[in-house]
């Protein structure tokens, strides 16, 4: 999603170290000399625009470097569906309100429960493994 | 000289302690950052120097803590299968927590927030919000402290130890290191805890095994509830009290994401992937978990009664003391007092980092945003110091001036009163749709239906009689609607669902008059921010305890230069 106000300067984030030392940078910054001075005024897109914040939040500078959008994809791969298991098995609750079968003389209300966190682990497991390759 | 089982105890339970409190004052150098920073972030959010291991004990601690190994035992002690409620609150929590701690890792470390109120601020365009979902924390946090310090005095009681300096003394010892080592002291401490706790119940286990096995803990608790009066408590859920227990699940699971130490302890870690490995792995504490409860059923098997009950007198005693009478009853001395020692640590800890994220709420969201907003970082890092130390001491006060049946209510209340800042927090991951407006009036219309409700359910006894007035329970019963069933629900459920109504309903209308629609100060790439990218904040920026190192011109650069190239 392109955002129009990226157009903006990059004031760095004051660091509590360099006390007057200049912020180390990087090819493609704004070195302090270059910093305006006010802020700048474009207009503020209130919908779903960056409004500046005269605080400590960094600015990015129109050049960044490249920033693997991958991960994006990592994250709303259709596998996460998965998790609707572990989540879902605990709420089933009339399912597993009873006694029998029990093992090792524990009721089955309390193993299944158990049972759960295992299958949690494992779902769990399995999904960071299969996201990770793409890294 | 031969020392009196009571003696060994103490005795061993002393030297563990002291042992741990000295690791909590060396945890100011442990992993310690090139160079010493005097703000909020390092103090906070003991920073990015926490791998694996470390986040997956600093999590566990803190968000199973004492409370929980000695309250829920004693439910099911109490009450039976409705105590087992912890268990798959626990275990959902972890799934939950894999999808989406890691955006509010990626965003709070693009960003800078060490609070999910200066998220919400920002998601939102309010500083009002922010400051409301603040103090909703602050005031949902101190108490919820006070029942791990209920927890340690419950122990104490046990102990024999009379008076309330003990607790003050622990407390005094664990605020001193938390003051030095900020973070690290809880995290170093954590893992000390979890050696100690696996020890606990690996040993009960043991003890169970030898003494027939659990099917004859269940059976003689199933035939000792058959006799009490109350329809309620048994070995599995009575066929009306599945709502309940559902959405207690539910609620809790909410919760835990509302209150701002589980995010403290996320934002500790590493990078992405580490909070993905570590919520994977956070159900085995669930298992643990359940052994302790199942533990309440051994417990009646075994005919270990809580401290200052008189049955014949229909005096049920102090239910806190369960888990430490079990194990005084079947541990060795010298074992007891190991169990002990991980209980007093596994309050302190939370405790610790509990009074950690209140302080950094109102340091960021209360001090920086309305007091003093050109407060200098080392500034902000003192006042969190010294508000974490006035919130511990400040709960403990809450504790021993009001009776301490009365601070487990209010831990009831909290819990649902933080959930109401969901909407907020938690839904303000995935879209920032919500309008502000509408965010603050829900939250507030939430925390008034909470309130309410919880003030009007009573405690009642085992024969219905009510026991206390207000505030004695958590679950809403379904007859006040007018529905013809014995069912209840968890109020800070119900109160969250009217929340959620009045923000969507007021959303739409605020929308539709594009009516003071707030800015998103956040980019949707800082939810995918990582460890390697350089324009990340670096959280260890700042400080953890006192300075050992000259700062400022003197001070030592050894700033690696990959992968963070940006200093």
């Amino acid at each position: 999603m392109a955002n129009p106000s990226y157009g903006r300067a990059f004031v760095p984030r004051p660091r509590p170290l360099e006390h007057g030392a200049p912020p180390t940078t990087r090819p493609g910054a704004y070195t302090p000399a270059q910093r305006p001075t006010g802020r700048p005024d474009a207009r503020p897109d209130r919908r779903h625009g960056i409004v500046e914040s005269p605080r400590r939040t960094p600015q990015r500078p129109p050049q960044r470097p490249a920033r693997r959008v991958r991960r994006r994809d990592d994250d709303r791969r259709a596998v996460h569906w998965l998790l609707i298991i572990p989540i879902g098995m605990p709420l089933l609750v009339p399912l597993y309100n009873r006694i029998d079968p029990k093992i090792a003389g524990i009721p089955f209300f309390y193993w299944y429960q158990m049972a759960t966190a295992l299958v949690a682990i494992v779902v769990m497991t399995f999904l960071y493994q299969v996201t990770k390759d793409r890294d | 000289m031969k020392l009196s089982n009571h003696q060994v105890e103490v005795g061993v339970f002393v030297v563990l302690l002291g042992i741990m409190t000295l690791a909590g004052f060396a945890a100011a150098r442990w992993r310690r950052p090139a160079g010493s920073i005097h703000n909020l972030e390092e103090w906070g959010v003991g920073g990015r120097a926490f791998g694996n291991w470390v986040t997956w004990f600093l999590l566990g601690g803190s968000m199973y803590s004492a409370y929980t190994f000695v309250a829920v035992p004693a439910y099911t002690y109490g009450i039976g299968a409705v105590g087992f409620f912890a268990i798959p609150f626990a275990i959902i929590c972890a799934p939950i927590a894999y999808l989406f701690s890691c955006r509010i890792w990626s965003v709070s470390h693009a960003r800078g927030y060490v609070t999910n109120a200066e998220f919400a601020r920002d998601r939102y365009g309010s500083r009002t919000l922010g400051l409301f979902v603040a103090l909703t924390g602050i005031v949902a946090t101190v108490p919820y402290i006070s029942v791990q310090l209920v927890s340690l005095q419950a122990l104490f009681k046990t102990l024999g130890v009379q008076g309330d300096w003990p607790l003050l003394v622990a407390l005094g010892l664990m605020s001193i290191t938390t003051f030095r080592s900020g973070l690290r002291a809880p995290a170093l401490l954590s893992i000390a805890k979890d050696v100690l706790l696996v020890w606990v119940v690996l040993s009960a286990v043991l003890v169970v095994a030898m003494s027939g096995g659990w099917g004859a803990a269940f059976d003689l608790s199933a035939a000792r509830f058959k006799l009490t009066p109350s329809p309620a408590d048994g070995l599995i859920l009575g066929a009306d009290g599945q709502l309940g227990y559902l959405t207690l699940i539910i609620g809790s699971a909410l919760s835990i994401f509302a209150y701002p130490h589980a995010l403290t302890a996320i934002l500790a870690a590493k990078d992405r992937a580490t909070i993905k490995r570590n919520t994977a792995a956070l159900p085995i504490y669930a298992l643990a978990l359940a052994l302790m409860a199942m533990l309440g059923f051994f417990a009646i098997s075994e005919g270990v009664v809580p401290l200052g009950s008189n049955f014949a007198k229909g005096v049920t005693g102090d239910l806190n003391t369960i888990t430490p009478e079990l194990f005084h009853a079947l541990f060795p001395a010298w074992s007891a007092g190991i169990a002990y020692a991980a209980i007093a640590v596994a309050a302190l800890i939370p405790a610790a980092v509990m009074a950690i994220s209140a302080a950094n709420l109102f340091t960021r969201s209360i001090y920086r945003e309305y007091i003093r907003p050109n407060a200098s970082p080392r500034e902000e890092a003192n006042v969190s110091r010294w508000t974490s130390l006035l919130v511990k001491f400040g709960a403990a006060a809450l504790l021993l001036l009001i009776n301490p049946g009365f601070s487990t209510e209010l831990q009831l209340l909290a819990g649902a009163l933080v959930v109401q800042i969901i909407p907020a927090v938690f839904i303000g991951l995935i879209s920032p749709w919500f309008h502000r407006w509408a965010l603050i009036v829900g939250m507030l219309a939430g925390l008034g239906a909470s309130l309410y409700m919880l003030y009007n359910t009573p405690q009642l006894s085992a024969t219905g009689k009510v026991v206390v007035a207000h505030f004695g329970g958590s679950n809403w019963p379904l007859s006040k609607f007018g529905l013809d069933t014995h069912s209840t629900v968890y109020a800070g459920l119900l109160a969250l669902v009217l929340n959620f109504a009045i923000v969507i309903v007021l959303t739409m209308v605020l929308r539709l008059f594009s009516l003071g629609v707030g800015a998103d100060r956040t980019h949707p790439d800082d939810y995918y921010a990582d460890a390697d990218d350089p324009l990340l904040e670096r959280l260890d920026d700042l400080l953890d305890g006192l300075p050992r190192q000259p700062h400022g011109a003197h001070e030592r650069h050894e700033e690696p230069v990959a992968p963070h190239g940006y200093r």
